[in-house]
């Protein structure tokens, strides 16, 4: 900057610098033969990724880009595979992230999500596997930094934020030790993503936690398809598939002796959003009150100003004003992700008597 | 939508091949290249396709009419009047939650309440580089230096999309003239292109996009849970990060209109070999440099007055530009560091005679400047004063393991700093090499890189940093 300070020359009008230097230099090619490169590099591209193009077309909503998508990337994975094209992509994957132990231990969980989750009970942790104490209520367990409560906060995208938020408040108590996984884009509509009933049966065997914090519902407005058909989010087909799947995950997450904490959604900028999201919230309410271990923790008004709309700007603790949510009036900024953790902190430590300021 | 998606890439296969088709119908292909503009920019949101459609009326309109105008007072007016509308339209999507806010709490802290509607304000991607951009040619033109361009070649020029969402901020006098003589089709800069689009993808996938989920994010996220030594190579590796995920962008940008034609002006030049906060104005967002310089510290008066005058009109330039970058006190404070910086080396640097460089000197000046820079960076990236704050006492104060600063987090930061210090011909050299060969090996070495890439990087797609400014 400031060039004119330092007597450096100018660049001349109309020659950006990139090309004033290299106008002798870089080597040229006619537009059809950059075309032709252009296209055969992404067909070339395109053949050596296609299992990974195939699983980022399937991870689309249903609905005609997924359709469109799923055109292009089934054959292209055919071919690829047939012309074994997929071996390097699947070699370097195999040396960058190995597939850890447990996954293949364990039986297979049912890979068409067509079925409705109802149907296919979650797996529960094998029974050769050390199985997890009971783990005692909240009453009877005292919590000390000797033995520290053991706690998993886990969800979507949310917890990118309101995750890290939580485990630093929980390590300040000092007798809790916390974790966060957030997988993004993922919910109960689409467990051919992330299975989260079998992710949080896995935890048995590996964090084994007590408590379990749970915030997910942002990425299921979507399409589901059961049995060949595709339901909109909103239909009666799909609201009674969608409640019997948090039906199923709250029952197995109840024979799983963990205390849970789940999180509904804070109301969002965009009414349509909004409303989706209450309608998942009312379902989460419903379905947890049927089981003493979950509680639903409603974060709704926690984020509307004092008209109970959305509000972008909240005071926080010290009165000041300060801006609570990402620009997509979805997720939060810190200073949301601590106002929602220190409610949820609340909650876990009026349960289990763990001392905060 | 984003430059490393298949989105872009299914987009960009059908611009390029339609583009040089219509090259020889000059009106056919503006129209062709307006089209996959907007349509790129209705790709993150429909919506503000008007208020691009509205900056670029206005600013056209606005240029003609200063070019018309029989009186200076006249012209000048005009000018004012597009400039107002340019800032109006910046200050309304990006400034007023900051404005109000800050405004709200400075009077809560007296004792008033004032009732301030605090409206939710959705920020246009984009905004402040467009903006700039259609600013700029107004500016020229009020200068003499440029005439208003053909409505077409305008609205081309204002919405480009390579640079449209994120810079680098090109001038009408070296995108204008591109526009009226079209480019040529026989002599394409395609291995420079090609060597740009992977240096850029490689920065973003692979360094940038894996320093932010492995140690950066969470270092400023919950600065609390972490050592010194991991809040040290957190900060190292934001530098290197924001580096890489910004020069990224403008490098895939400018490969991107290299392969339709188009030359856009260099961004970055190995910004972290830097010797003095001066000389990293002048390798740093250097299209960001030049438009402060030439239109805000120039116009302020510049070094044309005492020394306190400049020092003003530095610090000024500085702290106005940090708030170009966000609407937050961490900017201006970023911004007013930068500017303090610059005005106490201009104080020594007029006091002392130079003195011959040395080796060891030029090793000192790189690394103090490096570290002026990214104490900058923390302000930069924390998203509130108490967080930087944070950040920079558990620096000095948080013993302990550093179990997140993994050899993977080193080897990238060891990479990205080091891509400062390689020499510029060897990228030259290499693009002569690409240039003889058969295009089935350019194709074959494009795709296989494509898989290489997609294979190291975390999974998911980052929006670039620079996006939200």
């Amino acid at each position: 900057m400031h060039r004119e300070l330092t007597g450096d020359q100018p660049t001349p009008e109309g020659v950006p610098p990139a090309a004033a230097g290299s106008v002798t230099e870089a080597p040229t090619m006619p537009a059809r033969r950059v075309i032709a490169i252009v296209l055969g590099a992404l067909v070339i591209g395109a053949l050596l990724n296609a299992q990974s193009l195939l699983e980022t077309a399937e991870r689309q909503p249903f609905g005609t880009t997924r359709t469109v998508a799923m055109a292009f990337a089934e054959p292209l994975a055919r071919i690829s595979s047939t012309l074994r094209l997929d071996h390097p992509r699947s070699a370097i994957d195999g040396v960058l992230h190995p597939q850890p132990e447990l996954v293949v231990a364990e039986p297979e969980p049912e890979a068409t999500s067509e079925a409705p989750a109802a149907v296919s009970s979650p797996t529960p942790a094998p029974t050769t596997q050390p199985s997890p104490s009971p783990s005692p209520t909240p009453t009877e367990r005292v919590v000390t930094a000797e033995e520290p409560l053991r706690v998993y906060v886990a969800g979507d995208s949310m917890v990118g934020q309101f995750g890290p938020a939580m485990v630093d408040l929980l390590d300040d108590t000092g007798v809790v030790t916390a974790e966060s996984r957030a997988e993004f884009a993922s919910g109960l509509t689409r467990p051919d993503f992330i299975d989260w009933p079998s992710e949080i049966s896995k935890l048995a065997v590996t964090s084994d936690p007590e408590v379990l914090v749970f915030i997910i519902g942002g990425n299921d407005p979507q399409p589901m398809k059961l049995d060949g058909v595709v339901y909109e989010p909103g239909d009666d087909a799909w609201v009674e598939e969608y409640t019997s799947r948090v039906a199923s995950f709250m029952a197995q997450l109840d024979d799983q002796g963990l205390d849970v904490y789940w999180v509904g959604m804070p109301i969002a900028r965009d009414a349509d959003y909004s409303a989706k999201m209450e309608l998942l919230n009312g379902i989460y309410a419903t379905e947890s009150e049927r089981y003493e271990s979950i509680t639903f923790v409603r974060s709704w008004d926690l984020f509307a100003g004092p008209d109970g709309r959305f509000s972008e700007y909240l005071p926080n603790r010290n009165g000041d004003v300060v801006d609570m949510r990402l620009n997509d009036g979805i997720h939060l900024t810190t200073a949301g992700a601590y106002r929602l953790a220190r409610l949820v902190v609340a909650e876990i430590a009026s349960a289990w008597d763990l001392p905060i300021e | 939508m984003l430059f490393p998606t298949v989105q872009f890439a299914v987009f960009f296969a059908v611009v390029l091949t339609v583009s040089w088709a219509l090259v020889k119908r000059p009106v056919a292909w503006k129209l062709f290249l307006l089209a996959a503009s907007y349509l790129f920019y209705a790709a993150w949101d429909w919506r503000f396709t008007g208020l691009l459609a509205g900056c670029t009326v206005i600013n056209q309109a606005a240029a003609i009419g200063i070019h018309r105008a029989s009186t200076d007072r006249r012209r000048r007016w005009i000018l004012g009047g597009a400039i107002a509308a340019d800032l109006g339209v910046l200050a309304w999507f990006k400034y007023y939650g900051f404005f109000v806010s800050s405004f709200t709490n400075l009077l809560g802290r007296a004792g008033l309440e004032p009732s301030m509607p605090l409206f939710d304000i959705l920020l246009p991607v984009g905004i402040s580089f467009f903006t700039f951009q259609a600013m700029s040619y107004v500016i020229d033109v009020f200068r003499g230096k440029l005439e208003p361009a053909p409505h077409l070649d305008t609205a081309v020029f204002v919405a480009f999309f390579p640079q449209l969402v994120a810079g680098p901020i090109v001038r009408g006098s070296e995108m204008l003239p591109q526009l009226r003589s079209q480019p040529d089709a026989q002599r394409i800069e395609a291995t420079r292109a090609f060597g740009l689009i992977l240096a850029g993808l490689f920065k973003k996938v692979v360094i940038a996009n894996t320093l932010a989920t492995e140690l950066v994010d969470s270092v400023f996220a919950t600065p609390g849970a972490h050592s010194s030594m991991e809040i040290l190579f957190g900060i190292y590796g934001y530098a290197v990060q924001i580096y890489a995920d910004f020069s990224a962008y403008t490098d895939i940008a400018i490969g991107v209109a290299l392969l339709l034609g188009f030359r856009f002006p260099q961004n970055f030049n190995a910004p972290y070999a830097a010797t003095s906060l001066r000389d990293f104005w002048r390798r740093w967002h250097m299209t960001l440099s030049r438009w402060l310089r030439d239109y805000l510290y120039i116009s302020l008066g510049g070094n044309r007055g005492g020394k306190l005058f400049t020092y003003r009109n530095l610090m000024i330039t500085m702290v106005l530009g940090g708030l170009w970058h966000g609407a937050a006190w961490t900017f201006v404070l970023w911004g007013a560091l930068h500017g303090g910086g610059l005005a106490i080396e201009r104080f020594f640097s007029a006091r002392r005679e130079p003195r011959p460089s040395t080796t060891a000197g030029r090793i000192t000046q790189r690394i103090v400047t490096f570290h002026v820079v990214c104490l900058g960076w923390v302000l930069f990236r924390a998203d509130s004063l108490g967080t930087a704050g944070e950040v920079l006492t558990r620096l000095f104060t948080a013993g302990g393991p550093a179990p997140a600063v993994t050899p993977t987090i080193l080897l990238l930061i060891a990479i990205g700093i080091g891509m400062q210090y390689v020499p510029r011909d060897l990228g030259t050299r290499l693009e002569v090499a690409l240039g003889r060969w058969r295009p089935a090996a350019v194709a074959g070495t494009l795709g296989v890189s494509l898989l290489v890439l997609d294979a190291l990087g975390p999974t998911g797609v980052a929006p670039f940093i620079y996006f939200q400014f």
